[in-house]
């Protein structure tokens, strides 16, 4: 994980504004390793998307949407419904297919 | 006196329509997770037939589309900071371009959808069903998102956002990036993996 971007004063005084380039520049290069990686043969290759994909969308979900920033209530609506929807993406991948 | 103000202001303000829209999203968040699972599902037990699929995607094609949407996504924060700042040509200006992104990115699935049809791909196979039937829906979502930036274009015409009043450029931009995080997650799962 690379260095988070700062933050800086915003003129409204409500809550930091993110360094917005910063990330999309992130988001940039990270989406070119992605495309990178999946040409290569290797064990790591799956672990290394996955992992490239929640960095990426934790970006988004933290600059762009501002949940880093914002009201714990909005985090809690959204990580709620992941919490929710996990046991059933769980069971769907790890346990059915062998059934 | 002093005392009464600074017990209260550091209270965050919610918005009513913020909160309704994260609501929404915490819903959308569910609704395509189980699609997804349900794709996830079929594609590993089905491993043969998902190979036949994968072998007709274009990926440089849909990696230019992730690019543009992420571009977009930027823009739409680009867009927010302009009304924050009271910059109105700059949101009017920040919000033509997602709208045309927007649409780039509809027309490049598309043309995706257009050249798996002409390689015999079909809706009704095993792992095209989830297939279109996902990308589908994404891309209902994106369309979705440009109806609703042209109708954010009425209101900055009719001075509707000022830099006090922006909360519904910044709702626009919850929905906007949150459509941007579920292909994210598409991209890497159904092309890359």
């Amino acid at each position: 994980m690379p260095d988070m971007p700062k933050t800086i004063a915003t003129t409204d005084h409500s809550r930091p504004r993110p360094r917005y380039d910063l990330v999309f520049i992130f988001l940039i290069v990270f989406t070119a390793l992605e495309v990178a990686t999946s040409y290569l043969q290797s064990s790591l290759k799956i672990p290394a998307l996955i992992a490239l994909s929640i960095i990426k969308a934790s970006l988004v979900v933290l600059y762009f949407m501002h949940l880093k920033f914002d009201s714990r209530l909005y985090a809690l609506l959204f990580v709620l419904g992941l919490a929710l929807i996990l046991p059933l993406l769980l069971m769907m991948t790890l346990v059915m297919p062998r059934i | 006196m002093n005392e009464t103000v600074r017990k209260t202001a550091p209270i965050p303000q919610r918005y009513n329509s913020k909160v309704g829209i994260w609501v929404f999203l915490g819903g959308e968040v569910i609704f395509f997770g189980s699609l997804i699972a349900t794709y996830l599902f079929f594609r590993l037990r089905s491993p043969a037939e998902f190979a036949a699929v994968k072998a007709h995607l274009s990926i440089p094609l849909i990696a230019a589309n992730t690019f543009i949407l992420i571009f977009s996504s930027y823009m739409v924060v680009k867009a927010l900071e302009a009304i924050q700042d009271g910059n109105q040509k700059g949101l009017r200006n920040n919000l033509a371009i997602v709208t045309l992104l927007g649409l780039i990115f509809v027309s490049g699935q598309a043309y995706e959808w257009s050249t798996l049809f002409r390689a015999g791909e079909s809706v009704s196979s095993v792992l095209g069903t989830p297939f279109f039937t996902i990308t589908g829906i994404h891309g209902t979502h994106v369309f979705i998102g440009v109806i609703w930036s042209v109708f954010l274009q009425l209101g900055i015409r009719r001075g509707a956002y000022t830099q006090k009043r922006h909360q519904g450029i910044e709702n626009f931009g919850l929905y906007w990036h949150f459509v941007d995080i579920v292909w994210i997650v598409l991209f890497t799962l159904f092309y890359l993996i």
